[in-house]
């Protein structure tokens, strides 16, 4: 078994097979050996964040290892598990959460499939709708913005 | 994994929204919003000891650079570049060199207008992922050509209208083509300067598009290029000025463009060339004398410009030379004394209405208007398009 830590002192203890999952935890179990039985800080993740990683772990601890990044197919964000669908049904906030989590505990399919959720917000959307979605200010003069359309105008109506 | 950089963007982001907020003054959500994602900010940084979690709502921008790239990577490439527009960071995202890679490499896997995706796209992106650093060595040899049977919504098209850093990411994949046929297309947008890089291209025919701008002197890179074919499009600009490096090339058709400036110099190198066709443009300026290098030369279309001057007297000694439509230009109608008369070519000339030089008398110049005066050049022609007009 392994501990670990939140940034707000949640202690959790898993599974090593779950804990391997995180290539960044790995390679720290790998550094310090066996023998240690310290948990691992993850400053970085707040204990709601943790509980929610540890659950897609423990999902997905049967999986195959990832293939190495070459030989995997070219990514398309269609194509979703349905529990992982699930999984994500959660709010916006949370949903970055995780993805930096996973980006920061270097858990490959769980930062793809975090990136491909939020894809499937972005796509298909027109301009002002990604503002609205993600709550983003636009934060150029009218006189740049018309730049950048003209630039892109072959694929403003895609 | 959290170097301070990404913590740089997320401060830079955060202020710009909290000055908006501020300069508009007009919604208290807003400055909410901001405050609270300061706080946030601030907050990660002491890892988030007391903040009240409700306030915690990450957004979209605190990503770092290489997730917000690669969530926009998985975004159709003909489409995702409009979102540029959505705000400074997500431009600067998408933007990057960088994403136009991430971005094409997930090309196979969209379904463009539920065609089939054709063979080249698959094999060359496989060839790609397989050996990323090392494209030469992996090769696909059963896919070498695109022409026109591919459909007509094949992703060639938005290699036109790409930046560059997504047309010089798709060359890469075309590495091994040696025809690229796609005449008669539609195609707008402009030819990047990336397709100086297909070094193994023998064909590459665009004519009849609507490409506009200038021809790329990359062009002249394509060594063992045989056929380019850019004619009834809307190019502009002149014409490549290292076109002579093109020592492979048979036929060079730029008919029927908008082009001017003068014709290079480094046409001489042509050595192999069978017909030029420069006519339908707005060159100007002289025919340069080291068309006479070019001599395997049988047509030379060249009517229809302002070009002037004396006709180079090189033209009377390319033996090949059958074909050649002069008229709707600007030049000397005398011929230079040293022209071969015994060209085939001499006739042709003098019936297009050029005529034999003045005699040199002990006096002095004495003009000799000729009998063929009547023939004009511009009514011999007038009435003759030697090929389809746009």
């Amino acid at each position: 078994m392994v501990k670990i830590t939140s940034s707000d002192n949640q202690e959790f203890t898993i599974a090593k097979e779950i804990a391997n999952q995180s290539v960044l935890i790995k390679n720290m179990l790998e550094d310090v050996g066996e023998a240690d039985d310290q948990p691992i800080p993850l400053p970085n993740v707040s204990g709601a964040i943790l509980q929610k990683v540890i659950e897609y772990a423990t999902m997905h601890k049967d999986d195959p290892p990832a293939a190495p990044e070459e030989e995997t197919r070219p990514k398309s964000s269609e194509d979703i598990e349905e529990r992982d669908k699930e999984f994500m049904n959660v709010d916006q906030g949370t949903l970055f959460e995780v993805i930096l989590a996973a980006n920061y505990l270097d858990m490959k399919n769980l930062l793809d499939l975090g990136c491909k959720t939020v894809a499937n917000m972005i796509k298909g959307k027109s301009v002002e709708e990604i503002r609205k979605t993600f709550n983003i200010v636009n934060d150029f003069t009218p006189e740049e913005e018309e730049q950048i359309r003209k630039e892109n105008e072959w694929c403003e109506d895609r | 994994m959290a170097p301070p950089e990404k913590q740089l963007d997320t401060i830079e982001t955060v202020s710009g929204d909290a000055q908006v907020a501020e300069q508009e003054d007009e919604n208290e959500e807003e400055e909410c919003k901001a405050a609270s994602t300061s706080k946030h900010y601030g907050s990660s940084l002491d890892n988030a000891i007391n903040m009240d979690a409700k306030l915690l709502d990450l957004t979209l921008l605190q990503l770092p650079t290489e997730v917000v790239q690669q969530i926009f990577a998985l975004v159709d490439p003909r489409a995702v570049l409009k979102y540029k527009r959505v705000c400074r960071r997500i431009c600067a995202c998408l933007a990057a060199r960088h994403f136009a890679w991430l971005n094409l490499r997930s090309f196979d896997s969209i379904n463009i207008d539920n065609t089939n995706i054709d063979n080249i796209s698959i094999s060359s992106t496989k060839r790609f992922r397989k050996n990323n650093s090392n494209i030469n060595t992996s090769i696909n040899n059963s896919i070498n050509s695109i022409n026109n049977n591919s459909n007509n919504n094949s992703k060639h098209r938005w290699w036109f209208l790409w930046p560059a850093s997504y047309a010089d990411c798709y060359a890469t994949y075309l590495h091994r083509l040696t025809r690229l046929d796609i005449g008669w297309k539609a195609y707008t947008g402009s030819i990047p300067a990336a397709i100086g890089s297909l070094s193994n291209l023998t064909h590459l025919i665009l004519n009849e598009n609507k490409l506009s701008g200038n021809i790329p002197n990359e062009i002249c890179r394509l060594a063992n290029l045989q056929y380019l074919h850019l004619h009834a499009n809307n190019l502009s600009g002149t014409i490549p000025a290292d076109i002579g490096r093109l020592t492979c090339l048979k036929e060079l058709f730029l008919h029927h463009n908008n082009l001017s400036g003068q014709i290079p110099p480094s046409l001489g190198g042509l050595s192999s060339l069978l017909s030029l066709y420069l006519n339908n443009n707005n060159l100007t300026g002289p025919i340069p004398g080291s068309i006479q290098h070019c001599t395997q030369l049988k047509s030379l279309y060249l009517e229809t410009n302002m070009l002037s001057g004396t006709l180079p007297a090189g033209l009377g000694i390319l033996a090949n030379l059958r074909i050649v439509y002069l008229g709707m230009n600007f030049f000397e109608r005398d011929l230079p004394a040293e022209f071969n008369r015994d060209a085939r070519i001499w006739e042709v000339l003098v019936l297009q209405g050029f005529r034999e030089p003045a005699m040199v008398c002990m006096d002095g110049v004495v003009p000799m208007d000729g009998v063929i005066e009547t023939v004009s050049s511009s009514t011999t022609l007038a009435s003759f398009v030697p090929l389809s007009v746009k």
